[in-house]
């Protein structure tokens, strides 16, 4: 049985590690390479790099040679300003081992087929960060109005994408408020879901329970305490079962 | 974007800017992190804080056998405060510990005396073999550019070795650096000591095994009660770090100041700054630390303590900024000397190895004229620190 997945999400903002809070408020954090490497020891299952510098109309390639110089072992999604077939291509060429998609998928979603050609489906996550307002979920991506979740669907419906980074855009940031899993139908999401922002670990057991899940992901939790990726693999399987995810041995070296 | 082209940005409250080493960010009007993280100073609940840090220290109380908490101190006012609140208002029994600097003051020597006395308190000090110590030093700034580094690295990992070897699994510190100067965290976060956040910070990413790399004046063995416990022994003692500062309204000034007054704790003048508490009990730090920082960053350490008191609304920034000219050009050339004699270099020598690391020194702001209010605000009741004639290296008075 495959296992799921304990995915570490990794804002950049201008080249720094962020803390971020609800996507509106970015505390410096640190360097990628340390971040990386940290919790690569810590053995989380994958790491989304995500580059949220404001007015990016192209990848920050820079950012992707500080990705290979840390020499991690675990798989490596990157996003950030990739609007081309050539851009995803460049960036897996350069070391990560998918690309996450937001903008694409509501600007050019035959952009998304044409990168899907290149590297295949399998290397690509779509983002799509969602609000839970007037009692009813929304789509919020950055660069566009919000729209119904049930147009939303229809979008993503045939999208070439192999993930959804299901994302609670008001609780990134914070632990124990997320509000959007629970509100979605397990039967409605037409790809595989990672869900991020605002989970605890109770919350993420939760998600792992679901069919449609293939993982789940924290962010500012994992930056905050010593060996925060064990602890949260050790409780989440303590409460979803030991199946739910593998289980990681602290390095016994310095 | 590369970091060449990242855009200069000034923080329109304090005198930080983008260029600071922890990486400050900004927000839409110009405000920098860490003002905007000190903003919550005023804005949290602190009362429920401090009832939250009850409930996080209230299962290692009163362990029976061994002590309820390491806590990390130093020969500063500050760290009184910091035990006062540990042993006094928690009820913790805490066993202090101290890494030596080997640059320690007569005001610092006072302090940690006084501290142990004061609150009865068992504290264990570690002083690394002078001669390996003076290695060390030597390594890092002909490496590094840093004479602080050694201390650092000891400063961070002692009381966590002394945690995880003695199965006392909470280490309380005063306040995270990063936090406070650049809003690393939200004190909501009330984030903890990581590995992470020493490697990158206080180790400048240098662990001290890579020091022992190529033609080293370190071997293996040196530098091994420096290394970080690995992460099965912090897993198998379940030993967690906290911070004070994220439970309760942080001032160091103020809480100096309190301490001064009500335990008799020295507070001295300092080169290069008119904060009388801060690292008082290192003769280095405000001195050859000092011209270190001022040459890598285009600063000194009166830049700290301006922003700080600048977020907490005690000098406006006009006059923040004339003081800091006025402290730009300090004579420290005593206090030097003294360094150099201990490691065996010339002022030659040291200047060679600045502008290796760092490049030619940026010409100092003209001396400005500021008004001496402000700084005679704070107290003094120890000898200035550039009258001191030597290092003490260990109490009671062993001089090296």
């Amino acid at each position: 049985m495959a296992y799921k997945r304990l995915v570490a999400v990794v804002p950049v903002l201008e080249g720094k590690v962020v803390m971020s809070y609800g996507y509106t408020r970015h505390n410096p954090a640190g360097n990628l390479k340390t971040t990386l490497r940290n919790l690569d020891r810590w053995g989380v299952d994958e790491i989304v790099v995500i580059d949220i510098s404001m007015g990016l109309d192209a990848p920050d390639f820079s950012l992707l040679g500080q990705i290979r110089h840390a020499a991690i072992r675990t798989p490596v999604a990157f996003g950030g300003g990739i609007r081309k077939a050539a851009e995803a291509v460049k960036a897996i060429s350069l070391g990560c081992d998918r690309v996450v998609v937001e903008t694409l998928i509501w600007d050019a979603p035959a952009e998304i087929s044409a990168i899907s050609s290149a590297v295949g489906q399998q290397a690509i996550i779509g983002a799509i960060p969602v609000v839970h307002s007037q009692g009813q979920l929304w789509a919020a991506p950055v660069r566009h109005a919000r729209e119904a979740l049930q147009i939303c669907m229809r979008r993503i419906q045939d999208l070439q994408v192999s993930e959804l980074l299901v994302i609670d855009r008001e609780h990134e940031g914070t632990q124990g408020s997320h509000a959007v899993a629970g509100h979605i139908d397990v039967t409605v999401l037409p790809q595989k879901v990672i869900w991020f922002g605002g989970l605890d670990t109770v919350q993420a057991a939760r998600c792992l329970q679901r069919l449609d899940t293939v993982g789940v992901a924290f962010g500012n939790p994992f930056m905050i305490q010593e060996l925060a990726v064990h602890q949260h693999r050790q409780s989440i399987r303590t409460i979803a079962g030991a199946g739910a995810l593998r289980k990681v041995t602290p390095y016994a070296e310095v | 974007m590369p970091k060449s082209e990242r855009p200069f940005v000034q923080c329109r409250a304090c005198l930080y800017d983008s260029h600071h080493p922890f990486g400050l960010t900004f927000d839409d009007s110009g405000l920098c992190s860490g003002c905007t993280t000190h903003a919550e100073k005023t804005s949290l609940d602190w009362g429920a804080r401090f009832a939250r840090l009850e409930r996080v220290v209230s299962p290692y109380r009163g362990r029976k056998g061994n002590y309820d908490c390491v806590m990390p101190v130093r020969g500063t006012a500050e760290y009184f405060y910091a035990v006062d609140v540990v042993k006094n208002r928690l009820g913790l029994n805490p066993l202090l510990v101290s890494f030596n600097s080997h640059f320690n003051s007569q005001a610092g020597i006072h302090n940690l005396d006084l501290l142990r006395e004061t609150f009865d308190c068992d504290i264990l000090q570690k002083t690394i073999s002078p001669p390996l110590y003076k290695k060390l030093i030597s390594e890092t700034l002909s490496r590094l550019g840093s004479v602080h580094w050694p201390w650092l690295a000891g400063h961070t990992v002692w009381p966590v070795r002394v945690a995880v070897q003695n199965d006392i699994p909470l280490i309380i510190w005063s306040d995270h650096q990063p936090t406070e100067q650049a809003g690393m965290f939200s004190y909501q976060d009330e984030n903890e000591m990581t590995r992470r956040s020493r490697h990158e910070h206080d180790l400048m990413q240098w662990e001290p095994q890579e020091l022992t790399s190529g033609e080293s004046l370190l071997s293996a063995q040196d530098v091994l009660t420096l290394q970080y416990p690995s992460d099965s022994q912090l897993a198998k003692t379940d030993v967690r770090g906290i911070y004070l500062a994220n439970y309760l309204p942080w001032d160091t000034r103020r809480y100096s100041e309190e301490m001064v007054s009500k335990f008799g704790a020295s507070a001295a003048q300092c080169p290069g700054t008119f904060d009388t508490y801060d690292h008082v009990d290192n003769l280095v730090y405000m001195s050859v630390h000092d011209a270190i920082k001022r040459r890598k960053l285009g600063y000194g350490r009166v830049r700290d303590h301006l922003c700080r008191e600048i977020r907490f609304g005690r000098i406006g920034k006009t006059e923040a900024i004339a003081l800091e000219a006025a402290y730009a050009q300090v004579d420290t050339a005593h206090v030097n000397e003294m360094f150099f004699s201990w490691l065996g270099i010339h002022a030659q020598g040291f200047e060679w190895l600045l502008k290796h690391h760092f490049g030619e020194a940026l010409p100092a702001p003209r001396p400005a004229h500021a008004s001496t209010t402000f700084t005679s605000s704070y107290l003094r009741n120890a000898a200035p620190l550039e009258e001191a004639q030597e290092f003490i290296l260990i109490g009671k008075g062993l001089v090296l």
